[in-house]
């Protein structure tokens, strides 16, 4: 595309209204669109299988995607991170968010020069992105509420979180609230939570003391990946293992492992690929103008998108764990 | 205080009762000015509460002025010579106008030309109505600048004298509870082969080069003034610190000492000036002290032996009159004397053939000061050749065979102790 | 810091007081009894009251949670005796952990996948070390570097997943048991052991209290400081990659985040156990006692029941409690002291 071309075209394309934006992102627009991931904690495994759906979306969609973030769990470094990403000016950006409010200018203002963001997995709830997409912390509670209610039926449920962390926090709360609705004759509430510290070691140590404390325990629903291998092996230790239901949280080779030996009765897997997936789509549509839920969206000031979209959880046991491997 | 009890909880409602206290160790924080080390408690300051530092200046340079101290209030504290330290010491306790000014040991580090002039100077605050309270251990300082003297000993009050109606000796004798006898041993002049032989040994920041013999049997005296290059000299003789040229033989045959390590194995001791700060282990015992140089022979197999170790701590405890309950009493807790022969007493483990001794009578009690220098007299008759530094001069011509005089890092005369005098050694070390 | 009991010895000072009484006091002055009396009455407390505390699960469970740590506090109570503190250990053992699974996938026999998580904790070890004394960085930033720099080589190779799939001849170290009692555990007693009689009485480690007693007089004293510092770190990266390989064998999964915040728990263990951050104080037993304490603590809140919210408000509470106590205790007894003799 030579310069005069170029010009035209965008002149056109800002005449046409379509987008109140300026001729940089719209040359691009008529190329290969860039769309870029924004995460914090950027080397964790956990981020991977979301990468991975956007990727798939983006084969789909024939686009480019990018993955960037901060190693470290900084709010300072993650806005700067954000601030430098919008500068570059990709076609949309998915991203995470280190803590609610901290953001919000920065997508705010990215929103209103046309840049499209979408949430996932931690939201910005008062900021003017397009859509969030994740799971319900809290119904993710309520779903191992009901894998472990149904296995025993009757006795007392522990639970190993973080309590400190608030989304381990609302799993647990999902968790009891529905054991206490639904399961009348199971026993549980805060003084069966054990904080494992984001350890193994503080779950094993915690869940010990606690099976001491209260010898009738059945169930036990591990909050984080770590719970779950440090509850594992404290109910190895204990010679429990055979009569105490337990369900874990997200998974990787070790929880598929225990999966398939009978040491964990299920895990709950997150949707992190819907998330990078449909969130990918969710940006591409509004920057390539697909959707028109009402005559005009923009005039309307309101999101073409679902401004919430749960993921959801799914229930890893023996019969399909295998599917989750190597993927 | 002027009649009435008081009763001060800390050094605080002290000096607000007028009453200021200049302590043997300095008590100044090294990286900060001289002014702002004369006035820690009350900088002046703006109405932005920030400190007004044109004033602090001006402050300072008034009290330094009205104490004839010459330093600069901008100089950092860690720049001054350490009797220049001991005058600000002393600036800032008088800088709270004080009534009551109680110093202790404030020579202790300061050489004679020094100590006169500070002398001068509480002279003149007493005559200004300032009290006085001096505690030393130097008879002579006491007896220039005192009204009436106090004797403690072992913690006990003995007795408090007008100058005027006592003699040095009477006052010793209150200190020990004995006739004390001379200070200084009598020398013998059986002196043997050469032991240390140093040649052409270089210091950093001098180009001077210092060569001398130690014989067997013989105390060889290092006279100078503070910073002359006395310590630094001996210190890269045993390795301690590293020496720019130079080369050093024992019984004749050449040896290069890289670390303490090597000097020790080949039985050189060394005790540091500063007994607290590099010579002992202050927390831990007794024991633990006398061995620290010796662990290897106190151990069999690589495991120590609780049964040598009691034995060699117990040893020396006894042989050098050490006071203490026992041996596994904290450093810390023993009197200065003690502290410095216990020190004494781990060079005295490795069986050392030569022994430097930086100032080994500093701050210490007249009763242990002699009986380290008779303990020396009688190390040198057993044959080990000792090196003595230090700044007292009656020390040096008390105890020395022969005297060797620095000046700016160099030798720059050498004295037998027949021809020795103060004022020829004064002379040398001013570099006249 | 020495309890040795050893007879009283008197020479020109005038009070004699009597062997026994004097042994008596030195063994009740050591920190050591101290604790060892905090501990026991908390055990009783916690057994009347909840009356499942000393049940042989009970105490192995908590064992079991300190065993590892155990280890640890081998090297840690070297480097704060030395004058300094290892601030890596958290992260070397997350890294040795991750080396060991790695060797272990990578199909090496097991003694030398071992080798192989313990040397990589000795070589942190040494490069903490050879800053520390040849580039003369302190202590504190030497090993908060390596903290980071461990943890992200742990991170880095594993792409932040977990390591699982490891052969069960393995775990056998951190899950079997001989004579009733858990390998982990035997383990932990023979480092405590070994590491406390070193300490001790071995004339090479003895170094390491004169060093951290005063660093100049112990050159002074023929002492070679920077190869005993030197030493201490390497010995407290190699027993914290030993630690982190026993934990992979336990769990049966290494995980890059191990251990992360050990580093303090282990550092309050052996202030409490009596060393000091002045360096040239500590024993390895007084280590341990910090540890038991805070592993009793921690388990008779679950027992008793304390609501988890409040569980880290109560630990902080106690260890000031702690060693506020015994440090007043030692003061009371120094000033009793001084009257006597006055």
């Amino acid at each position: 595309m030579n310069r005069r071309e170029f010009l035209k075209k965008s002149s056109t394309a800002a005449a046409a209204g379509l987008l109140a934006s300026h001729g940089l992102t719209l040359a691009r627009a008529q190329g290969t669109q860039t769309y870029t991931m924004v995460t914090f904690l950027s080397g964790i495994s956990y981020w991977k299988d979301a990468y991975r759906g956007m990727q798939d979306a983006a084969e789909y969609l024939g686009v480019e995607t990018q993955y960037t973030g901060p190693t470290e769990y900084d709010i300072t470094a993650q806005a700067r991170v954000l601030d430098e990403t919008i500068a570059q000016q990709p076609d949309g950006i998915v991203l995470t968010v280190i803590q609610a409010d901290a953001l919000q200018p920065s997508i705010d203002s990215a929103i209103a020069s046309g840049l499209p963001i979408v949430t996932f997995d931690a939201d910005s709830p008062l900021s003017k992105r397009y859509s969030f997409l994740g799971t319900g912390n809290y119904q993710a509670g309520v779903v191992a509420a009901r894998y472990i209610g149904a296995q025993i039926g009757s006795g007392k449920a522990a639970v190993i979180t973080v309590p400190s962390q608030n989304n381990l926090a609302q799993r647990t709360q999902g968790f009891i609230d529905t054991i206490k609705a639904e399961y009348p004759n199971i026993v549980t509430g805060d003084e069966y939570i054990v904080d494992n510290q984001n350890t193994s070691e503080a779950a094993a140590s915690g869940l010990s003391a606690l099976l001491q404390a209260e010898p009738d325990i059945t169930g036990v629903f591990s909050s984080n990946a770590q719970a779950a291998i440090g509850a594992a092996q404290a109910l190895r230790e204990a010679g429990v293992i055979e009569q105490v239901q337990h369900i874990g949280f997200d998974f990787d080779e070790g929880t598929l492992d225990l999966i398939d030996n009978g040491q964990l009765g299920a895990t709950l897997a997150q949707g992190t690929w819907q998330m990078g997936f449909w969130g990918l789509m969710f940006a591409y549509m509004v920057r390539n103008s697909k959707i028109e839920s009402v005559s005009d969206w923009q005039a309307a000031g309101i999101s073409p998108l679902p401004p919430g979209v749960d993921t959801g959880v799914v229930v890893i046991n023996k019969d399909n764990s295998k599917f989750w491997r190597a993927s | 205080m002027d009649g009435q009890p008081i009763t001060p909880a800390n050094p605080r409602e002290a000096l607000a009762l007028g009453i200021a206290i200049v302590y043997q160790e300095l008590s100044m924080v090294p990286t900060l000015t001289v002014a702002e080390n004369i006035f820690p408690g009350h900088l002046p300051t703006n109405r932005f509460g920030m400190v007004n530092y044109r004033q602090l200046y001006q402050n300072a340079a008034q009290v330094l002025e009205k104490m004839q101290v010459h330093v600069n209030p901008r100089a950092l504290v860690e720049t001054l010579s350490i009797a220049n330290q001991q005058l600000v010491e002393i600036s800032k306790a008088l800088s709270s106008n004080c009534k009551v000014l109680i110093l202790d040991e404030p020579t202790s580090a300061l050489t004679d030309t020094e100590a006169d002039r500070l002398l001068k100077l509480l002279h003149r605050l007493a005559l200004e109505g300032v009290s006085i309270l001096y505690i030393s251990h130097k008879l002579n300082e006491v007896f220039t600048l005192a009204h009436r003297i106090t004797v403690l000993r072992d913690g006990r009050y003995i007795g408090t004298e007008k100058t005027a109606d006592v003699t040095p000796d009477q006052i010793i004798r209150m200190m020990v509870g004995r006739e004390l006898g001379a200070m200084y041993p009598s020398k013998t002049n059986q002196v043997g082969s050469p032991l240390l032989e140093v040649q052409d040994l270089t210091l950093p920041n001098s180009k001077a080069r210092n060569s001398f013999k130690l014989n067997q049997g013989e105390i060889l005296g290092f006279a100078g003034l503070i910073g002359s290059g006395r310590s630094e000299l001996a210190r890269s003789v045993f390795g301690a610190d590293s020496k720019v040229a130079g080369r050093i033989f024992l019984n004749g045959s050449p040896v290069d000492f890289r670390s303490p390590q090597d000097a020790i194995k080949h039985g050189l001791g060394y005790l540091p000036e500063d007994r607290k700060a590099a010579g002992l282990f202050l927390e831990m015992s007794i024991r633990l002290n006398i061995e620290a140089a010796v662990i290897s022979k106190v151990s069999t197999n690589g495991f120590l032996s609780p049964t040598k170790e009691r034995t060699l701590a117990e040893r020396y405890v006894q042989q050098l009159a050490i006071s203490t309950p026992g041996i596994e009493q904290e450093v810390r807790r023993l009197s200065g004397g003690n502290q410095q022969k216990t020190l004494v007493a781990k060079w005295l483990a490795i069986k050392p053939n030569i022994l430097i001794v930086d100032e080994p009578t500093r701050g210490i009690d007249v009763g242990a000061k002699k009986e380290i220098h008779f303990l020396l007299r009688q190390l040198a008759e057993s044959g080990v050749g000792i090196i003595i530094i230090s700044s007292e001069l009656p020390e040096i011509l008390g105890m020395s065979d022969r005297i060797l005089v620095m000046h700016e890092s160099a030798i720059v005369a050498e004295y037998t102790a027949e021809e020795a005098t103060e004022e020829k050694i004064i002379r040398s070390a001013s570099g006249q | 810091m020495e309890t040795t009991p050893s007879a009283p010895h008197t020479t020109t000072s005038q009070d004699t007081p009597n062997a026994n009484s004097n042994f008596l006091l030195r063994l009740l002055r050591a920190r050591e009894a101290t604790l060892i009396i905090m501990i026991v009455l908390i055990g009783i407390a916690l057994q009347l009251i909840t009356g499942k505390f000393l049940t042989t699960p009970n105490l192995n469970a908590i064992s079991l949670g300190f065993a590892t740590s155990a280890i640890i506090v081998v090297g840690m109570t070297a480097a704060l005796v030395s004058g300094g503190f290892d601030l890596s250990v958290g992260s070397v053992f997350a890294m040795g952990g991750v080396t060991v699974a790695l060797a272990l996938r990578a199909e090496l026999p097991i003694p030398i996948a071992i080798l192989c998580g313990v040397a990589c904790g000795a070589l942190a070890g040494f490069i903490n070390g050879f800053l520390i004394t040849q580039i003369q960085i302190n202590p504190f930033i030497t090993t908060l570097g390596m903290l980071g720099i461990a943890r992200g080589v742990s991170l880095a190779i594993t792409q932040g997943l977990p390591i699982a799939g490891l052969p069960p001849d393995f775990l056998v170290y951190g899950q079997g048991q001989n004579l009733g009692i858990p390998n982990l555990i035997l383990i932990a007693i023979i480092a405590i052991i070994v590491g406390d009689i070193l300490m001790r009485r071995s004339s090479a480690f003895r170094q390491i209290y004169y060093v951290g007693g005063n660093e100049e007089a112990a050159r002074l004293s023929g002492i070679n400081v920077k190869r005993v510092v030197l030493a201490v770190y390497v010995l407290s990266g190699l027993l914290a990659g030993l630690a982190g390989v026993l934990s992979v064998s336990r769990f049966t999964v290494a995980d890059p985040g191990a251990g992360s915040g050990e580093e303090l728990r282990i550092i309050a263990a052996c202030i409490i156990g009596g060393c000091s951050l002045r360096g040239g104080k500590g024993t390895v037993i007084g280590g341990l006692l910090g540890l038991i304490f805070v592993g009793f603590i921690n388990n008779g809140m679950v027992l008793l029941r304390v609501p988890v919210y409040w569980q880290q408000l109560a630990m902080g509470v106690v260890l000031l409690l702690a060693v506020g106590f015994d440090t007043i205790s030692q003061r009371w007894q120094l000033r009793a002291r001084g009257k006597k003799a006055g």
